[in-house]
């Protein structure tokens, strides 16, 4: 069963998961750089059991982002 | 000619931003050489806090502290850690600090320019007492480390930055129709030399904060026709993720690597993809010590040489510690030295052309070096070099638990007793805080105990031994 989005960047990126919004963007905090976003993206490829496209994992720009480019891989996040 | 001088065709790019800006050779002397001018006059020699964002005016103001012959800046990371800028704000009191605009400025300081990017803050007259003035020879400061807490400066002279940009030139075979891209912060040494290698030969370098896991870098960096990408061993991985191949860079010819060892299944790949692309692939070994490239492996050995750190850059050596096997190197882009305080700027070349660069090394029988170990316990972790035994330090004084830090290129190992209250978050929140790494690359284990030599010493290798 896979884990609600929210918790997976909250535990992911180590911040609290009030602070995980759709508007929260990649590269906008210190907890999300590019090292967190490569954990970020294996994370939710474990936990909804897909493969990301690279033009998806290049995409995933904000929380809001993630949740659309999940909806194309028929999850729900 | 000393890259700073500038001296390409005036009308020739030499930088290019993510809106569409370019600044030529000409317009960068001049652009350069006003900033500059908006540094103290006095005293004769001034030190200053560069932090050192990816813009047209904070590159400028670089080198037009160092056409100035006066005027020796420390570079550092836009986002420095407060705490961190305070300690060294303490330690060195620099004359004047530059920051990106809306960076609050330090007390005692007041504003004396602000441009569209970059604000320079000078020490108000009142707290301006003498203080010891850098030595002639100094050029630049560089941290060793962004965030452990040891705040040793490298000390690099005018001649040690010229010539090691020359020497990266020669190698990599730069050309004036090459183009960068920054993927490094400016203040690292490996990214300044970037910069500085590319102007030396009246190349262009486009500058950006965006990531290699961005699109905005990837469109950037296609309608640029960037010619080289640059990086540490975790941004292959996202050169991976990202899909490099696809990301339809019809120019580049060349991607290097430093900061640390490559896995050799990444090397292979990009090797592999390289020669699909047409390019050539650089593997590199430096010290910030060095201005920082020491050593690197020819593109066409690779593939036979893969566990390597190559041959010295041209116009440096490099030699084995007869008892030791320390890895040792000698070349004009060796540092001064370190410092420690603001009187240690006044000391002139301590090394002598001579770094012994606390890896262990052996050497094959074609003159290829490798290394096996290191003298002293330091990782990297993405790129940046964490001494093992400070964070420990640290760590025991934070929590007042028995621990040990072990650990490889990009792994942090904390190893806790079994009894200890500290939690893994702890541990890991604490590492992100004070010492700015990322909590992914840290793992913590519990033992029953930890292992001691028979000196009562921590058994560093029993224990690497055991989580291996």
């Amino acid at each position: 069963m896979a884990k609600p989005l929210e918790d997976v960047f909250s535990a992911t990126l180590g911040i609290e998961r009030a602070r995980v919004v759709d508007g929260l963007e990649y590269n906008s905090i210190k907890e999300w750089d590019s090292v967190a976003h490569m954990a970020l993206i294996a994370a939710l490829e474990e936990n909804y059991d897909i493969m990301l496209e690279t033009e998806d994992v290049i995409d995933m720009s904000s929380v809001g982002r993630a949740r659309e480019i999940l909806s194309k891989y028929s999850v729900t996040a | 000619m000393a890259f700073w001088s500038l001296k390409a065709n005036g009308g020739a790019v030499a930088l290019l931003d993510g809106s569409g800006a370019t600044v030529t050779y000409a317009d960068l002397a001049r652009r350069a050489d006003e900033l500059a001018a908006q540094l103290p006059e006095h005293p004769a020699r001034t030190v200053g806090f560069l932090l050192f964002p990816p813009n047209f005016d904070a590159v400028g103001l670089y080198l037009g502290a160092l056409r100035s012959g006066r005027h020796v800046p420390l570079l550092l990371p836009p986002g420095i850690h407060p705490a961190l800028l305070a300690d060294l704000l303490a330690k060195y009191q620099p004359d004047w600090i530059a920051t990106g605009t809306g960076s609050q400025p330090a007390v005692d300081y007041r504003q004396q320019c602000q441009t569209d990017s970059i604000a320079v803050h000078v020490r108000s007259e009142a707290t301006a007492g003498a203080l010891p003035a850098p030595h002639g020879s100094l050029g630049l400061l560089l941290s060793t480390s962004g965030s452990t807490g040891s705040q040793k400066l490298v000390r690099l002279s005018y001649t040690a930055l010229d010539a090691n940009a020359t020497s990266i030139v020669q190698y990599l075979g730069l050309e004036e129709n090459d183009r960068a891209i920054t993927t490094l912060e400016l203040s690292y040494s490996f990214g300044m030399s970037i910069l500085n290698s590319h102007l030396a030969v009246g190349a262009s370098v486009v500058l950006t904060d965006e990531t290699l896991l961005s699109r905005g870098f990837w469109d950037l960096a296609q309608k640029s026709h960037i010619t080289s990408l640059s990086g540490v061993p975790s941004q292959f991985a996202m050169l991976r993720r990202a899909g490099l191949e696809r990301r339809g860079l019809d120019s580049l010819r060349m991607l290097t690597q430093a900061g640390g060892n490559l896995s050799e299944p990444l090397k292979r790949e990009f090797k592999a993809l390289s020669d699909r692309l047409g390019s050539e692939f650089f593997v590199m070994y430096g010290q910030t010590e060095a201005a920082p490239r020491i050593s690197y492996v020819p593109p066409a050995r690779l593939d036979e040489k893969l566990g390597s750190i190559g041959v010295a850059v041209p116009g440096g050596a490099l030699d084995l510690d007869p008892a030791t096997s320390e890895l040792i190197y000698r070349g004009p882009n060796v540092m001064l030295g370190y410092a420690e305080s603001r009187a240690d700027l006044e000391r002139g070349d301590d090394l002598q052309g001579i770094l012994r660069t606390g890896d262990i090394g052996r050497r094959d029988e074609e003159g290829f070096y490798f290394l096996t170990g290191r003298l002293k316990r330091f990782i990297k972790l993405s790129g940046a070099r964490v001494n093992l035994d400070d964070v420990e330090k640290m760590l025991v004084n934070d929590f007042d638990t028995p621990l040990a830090c072990i650990g490889t290129d990009d792994r942090l190992i904390v190893v806790l007793t079994e009894g200890s209250s500290t939690t893994d978050a702890a541990i890991r929140e604490l590492l992100r805080v004070r010492c700015d790494i990322y909590a992914g690359l840290v793992t913590v284990e519990r033992r029953s105990a930890l292992p001691f030599t028979a000196n009562g010493k921590v058994d560093y290798q029993a224990l690497a031994r055991e989580m291996s």
